[in-house]
Protein backbone atom coordinates (compact mmCIF):
# COMPACT_ATOMS: atom_id res chain seq x y z
CA UNK A 1 0.00 0.00 0.00
CA UNK A 2 1.73 3.31 -1.11
CA UNK A 3 1.42 6.07 1.22
CA UNK A 4 1.32 9.55 -0.91
CA UNK A 5 4.57 11.03 -0.66
CA UNK A 6 5.43 14.04 1.73
CA UNK A 7 2.02 13.95 3.37
CA UNK A 8 0.40 12.83 6.69
CA UNK A 9 -1.65 9.96 6.30
CA UNK A 10 -3.86 9.47 9.27
CA UNK A 11 -6.11 5.75 9.97
CA UNK A 12 -8.60 5.28 12.73
CA UNK A 13 -6.94 2.23 13.17
CA UNK A 14 -4.68 0.46 11.44
CA UNK A 15 -3.66 -3.58 10.87
CA UNK A 16 -1.15 -4.84 8.59
CA UNK A 17 -1.48 -8.37 8.37
CA UNK A 18 0.87 -10.96 7.58
CA UNK A 19 3.20 -11.07 4.38
CA UNK A 20 1.07 -7.29 3.92
CA UNK A 21 3.47 -4.41 3.77
CA UNK A 22 2.90 -0.55 4.29
CA UNK A 23 5.35 1.57 2.46
CA UNK A 24 6.49 4.87 0.65
CA UNK A 25 7.71 6.58 -2.53
CA UNK A 26 11.53 7.00 -2.32
CA UNK A 27 13.19 10.03 -1.46
CA UNK A 28 9.77 11.14 0.18
CA UNK A 29 9.52 11.67 4.43
CA UNK A 30 5.85 11.27 5.19
CA UNK A 31 3.99 11.02 8.74
CA UNK A 32 1.68 8.42 9.64
CA UNK A 33 -1.03 9.25 12.40
CA UNK A 34 -3.16 6.47 14.09
CA UNK A 35 -5.32 5.68 16.81
CA UNK A 36 -4.15 2.20 17.65
CA UNK A 37 -1.82 -0.21 15.36
CA UNK A 38 -1.72 -3.77 14.99
CA UNK A 39 1.09 -5.15 12.89
CA UNK A 40 1.01 -9.04 12.50
CA UNK A 41 4.10 -11.14 12.12
CA UNK A 42 5.71 -11.42 8.76
CA UNK A 43 3.96 -7.92 8.08
CA UNK A 44 5.38 -4.39 8.52
CA UNK A 45 6.07 -0.71 7.69
CA UNK A 46 9.23 -0.88 5.39
CA UNK A 47 11.06 2.08 4.60
CA UNK A 48 14.26 0.10 3.64
CA UNK A 49 16.25 1.60 0.84
CA UNK A 50 14.30 4.23 -0.41
CA UNK A 51 16.72 7.27 0.03
CA UNK A 52 19.54 8.11 -1.94
CA UNK A 53 20.18 11.86 -0.85
CA UNK A 54 21.32 12.15 2.81
CA UNK A 55 23.63 12.29 4.97
CA UNK A 56 25.61 9.97 6.25
CA UNK A 57 27.27 8.63 3.33
CA UNK A 58 30.63 6.61 4.33
CA UNK A 59 34.30 7.38 3.00
CA UNK A 60 35.81 5.67 -0.11
CA UNK A 61 38.53 3.80 0.23
CA UNK A 62 41.89 4.51 -2.65
CA UNK A 63 42.08 1.15 -2.35
CA UNK A 64 39.65 -0.42 -4.97
CA UNK A 65 40.56 2.59 -7.17
CA UNK A 66 44.59 1.59 -7.15
CA UNK A 67 43.34 -2.24 -8.30
CA UNK A 68 41.44 -0.69 -10.79
CA UNK A 69 43.93 1.35 -12.10
CA UNK A 70 46.71 -1.30 -11.75
CA UNK A 71 44.31 -3.58 -13.75
CA UNK A 72 44.15 -1.19 -16.65
CA UNK A 73 47.46 -0.62 -16.63
CA UNK A 74 48.32 -4.64 -16.37
CA UNK A 75 45.88 -4.64 -19.52
CA UNK A 76 47.85 -1.75 -21.54
CA UNK A 77 51.10 -3.04 -20.85
CA UNK A 78 50.19 -6.60 -22.09
CA UNK A 79 48.43 -5.23 -25.34
CA UNK A 80 51.48 -3.25 -26.40
CA UNK B 1 36.03 2.02 9.24
CA UNK B 2 36.81 -0.87 7.58
CA UNK B 3 40.29 -2.79 7.17
CA UNK B 4 40.24 -0.93 3.92
CA UNK B 5 40.56 2.73 5.98
CA UNK B 6 37.85 4.11 4.53
CA UNK B 7 35.44 5.44 7.00
CA UNK B 8 31.89 4.80 7.93
CA UNK B 9 29.40 7.64 7.64
CA UNK B 10 28.72 10.66 10.33
CA UNK B 11 25.77 10.85 12.27
CA UNK B 12 23.53 13.15 11.24
CA UNK B 13 20.03 14.49 12.10
CA UNK B 14 18.52 14.58 15.57
CA UNK B 15 18.17 11.33 17.78
CA UNK B 16 14.86 13.09 19.40
CA UNK B 17 13.34 13.91 16.07
CA UNK B 18 14.86 11.81 13.46
CA UNK B 19 13.48 12.18 10.48
CA UNK B 20 16.00 12.71 7.76
CA UNK B 21 16.42 10.82 4.80
CA UNK B 22 19.69 8.47 4.98
CA UNK B 23 22.33 8.35 2.29
CA UNK B 24 23.14 6.37 -0.80
CA UNK B 25 26.59 4.90 -0.58
CA UNK B 26 29.51 6.53 -1.57
CA UNK B 27 30.22 5.83 -5.17
CA UNK B 28 33.48 4.82 -6.73
CA UNK B 29 34.45 4.29 -10.70
CA UNK B 30 32.13 1.44 -11.41
CA UNK B 31 30.47 0.75 -8.51
CA UNK B 32 27.48 1.71 -7.43
CA UNK B 33 26.82 2.31 -3.38
CA UNK B 34 23.52 0.74 -1.75
CA UNK B 35 20.94 2.62 -1.22
CA UNK B 36 20.14 4.36 2.09
CA UNK B 37 17.05 3.72 4.67
CA UNK B 38 13.76 5.87 4.30
CA UNK B 39 12.54 8.27 6.83
CA UNK B 40 8.96 8.34 8.43
CA UNK B 41 7.25 9.55 11.43
CA UNK B 42 4.55 7.07 13.16
CA UNK B 43 2.40 8.24 15.60
CA UNK B 44 0.12 5.98 17.51
CA UNK B 45 -2.20 7.51 19.87
CA UNK B 46 -3.38 4.11 21.46
CA UNK B 47 -2.06 0.99 21.33
CA UNK B 48 0.76 -0.37 18.87
CA UNK B 49 0.94 -4.11 18.77
CA UNK B 50 3.73 -4.71 17.02
CA UNK B 51 4.93 -8.62 16.40
CA UNK B 52 6.12 -7.48 12.67
CA UNK B 53 8.48 -5.13 11.66
CA UNK B 54 8.95 -1.76 11.44
CA UNK B 55 12.29 -0.77 9.07
CA UNK B 56 14.91 1.74 7.71
CA UNK B 57 17.60 0.03 6.87
CA UNK B 58 20.08 0.93 4.21
CA UNK B 59 20.31 -1.13 1.10
CA UNK B 60 23.32 -4.07 0.08
CA UNK B 61 24.97 -2.32 -2.99
CA UNK B 62 23.84 -4.15 -6.46
CA UNK B 63 27.57 -4.55 -7.56
CA UNK B 64 30.44 -5.70 -6.24
CA UNK B 65 32.79 -3.06 -4.71
CA UNK B 66 29.79 -0.81 -3.86
CA UNK B 67 29.34 0.49 -0.26
CA UNK B 68 26.11 0.21 2.09
CA UNK B 69 23.74 2.46 2.59
CA UNK B 70 22.93 4.65 5.81
CA UNK B 71 20.65 3.37 7.80
CA UNK B 72 17.34 5.93 7.75
CA UNK B 73 15.11 7.01 10.44
CA UNK B 74 12.02 5.99 12.34
CA UNK B 75 10.29 8.63 14.74
CA UNK B 76 8.41 6.59 16.77
CA UNK B 77 5.60 7.79 19.69
CA UNK B 78 3.02 5.18 20.68
CA UNK B 79 0.52 5.40 23.83
CA UNK B 80 0.68 1.49 24.22
CA UNK B 81 3.81 -0.34 23.18
CA UNK B 82 3.55 -4.03 22.95
CA UNK B 83 4.52 -7.05 20.86
CA UNK B 84 7.92 -9.21 20.28
CA UNK B 85 9.07 -7.49 16.45
CA UNK B 86 11.35 -5.74 15.28
CA UNK B 87 12.18 -2.27 14.76
CA UNK B 88 15.03 -1.22 13.10
CA UNK B 89 17.21 1.19 11.23
CA UNK B 90 20.82 -0.08 10.63
CA UNK B 91 23.18 1.02 8.24
CA UNK B 92 23.95 -2.71 5.43
CA UNK B 93 27.42 -3.92 5.80
CA UNK B 94 29.85 -3.46 3.03
CA UNK B 95 30.63 -6.93 1.56
CA UNK B 96 33.31 -8.27 -0.53
CA UNK B 97 35.89 -6.02 -2.26
CA UNK B 98 33.27 -2.51 -0.74
CA UNK B 99 36.11 -0.13 0.24
CA UNK B 100 33.23 2.11 2.56
CA UNK B 101 30.15 1.31 4.16
CA UNK B 102 27.82 4.49 5.04
CA UNK B 103 26.32 3.31 8.63
CA UNK B 104 24.90 5.95 10.90
CA UNK B 105 21.41 6.40 11.34
CA UNK B 106 18.83 8.09 13.67
CA UNK B 107 16.09 6.53 15.55
CA UNK B 108 13.54 7.42 18.33
CA UNK B 109 10.99 5.85 20.16
CA UNK B 110 8.99 7.23 22.51
CA UNK B 111 6.19 5.65 24.68
CA UNK B 112 3.87 6.45 27.64
CA UNK B 113 3.36 2.06 28.48
CA UNK B 114 6.58 -0.18 27.18
CA UNK B 115 5.32 -3.77 26.90
CA UNK B 116 7.44 -4.82 24.34
CA UNK B 117 9.61 -7.20 24.13
CA UNK B 118 10.73 -7.24 20.83
CA UNK B 119 13.88 -5.81 19.30
CA UNK B 120 15.26 -2.41 18.72
CA UNK B 121 18.42 -1.65 15.93
CA UNK B 122 20.05 1.02 15.12
CA UNK B 123 23.62 0.18 14.00
CA UNK B 124 26.12 1.01 11.38
CA UNK B 125 27.11 -2.00 8.76
CA UNK B 126 30.62 -3.37 8.97
CA UNK B 127 33.63 -2.41 6.54
CA UNK B 128 35.04 -4.13 4.02
CA UNK B 129 37.26 -6.76 5.04
CA UNK B 130 40.28 -7.81 2.64
CA UNK B 131 41.45 -11.45 3.70
CA UNK B 132 44.39 -11.92 1.22
CA UNK B 133 43.16 -14.56 -0.68
CA UNK B 134 39.91 -14.87 0.70
CA UNK B 135 37.63 -12.21 1.00
CA UNK B 136 33.91 -12.85 3.35
CA UNK B 137 31.29 -10.60 5.01
CA UNK B 138 32.14 -10.14 7.93
CA UNK B 139 29.26 -10.94 10.56
CA UNK B 140 28.12 -7.95 13.48
CA UNK B 141 30.49 -7.93 16.15
CA UNK B 142 29.19 -8.47 20.28
CA UNK B 143 29.55 -4.31 20.11
CA UNK B 144 27.02 -4.07 17.36
CA UNK B 145 24.56 -6.35 18.60
CA UNK B 146 24.73 -4.38 21.43
CA UNK B 147 23.35 -1.34 20.46
CA UNK B 148 20.01 -3.15 19.99
CA UNK B 149 18.01 -3.13 22.59
CA UNK B 150 15.57 -5.68 23.86
CA UNK B 151 13.61 -3.23 26.42
CA UNK B 152 13.44 0.58 25.68
CA UNK B 153 13.24 2.58 28.44
CA UNK B 154 9.84 4.19 29.45
CA UNK B 155 10.00 7.30 28.38
CA UNK B 156 7.32 10.05 28.87
CA UNK B 157 5.68 11.22 25.31
CA UNK B 158 6.15 14.81 24.51
CA UNK B 159 4.71 17.30 22.22
CA UNK B 160 7.54 17.53 19.48
CA UNK B 161 9.08 20.92 19.34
Amino acid sequence: MPVKPGSAVIFPDLTVSSNSWLTIASNQVSQLIVSNATIQAAGGIALDALASTGPGTGGASIIRLMVILAAVAVTVVTAE
Amino acid sequence: MSVANAPGGSSYGSILQPLILAAQAAVLPFNTGGAGGGAMKVTVTGKLQLDGRISANGGDSPYEGGGGGSGGSIWLIAGTLSGGGIISARGAPAITLKEEVAAVDESQFITQQNNFGGTMCAYGGAGAVYGGAEQFIPTPTASRLESCWSIMAVRSARTPR
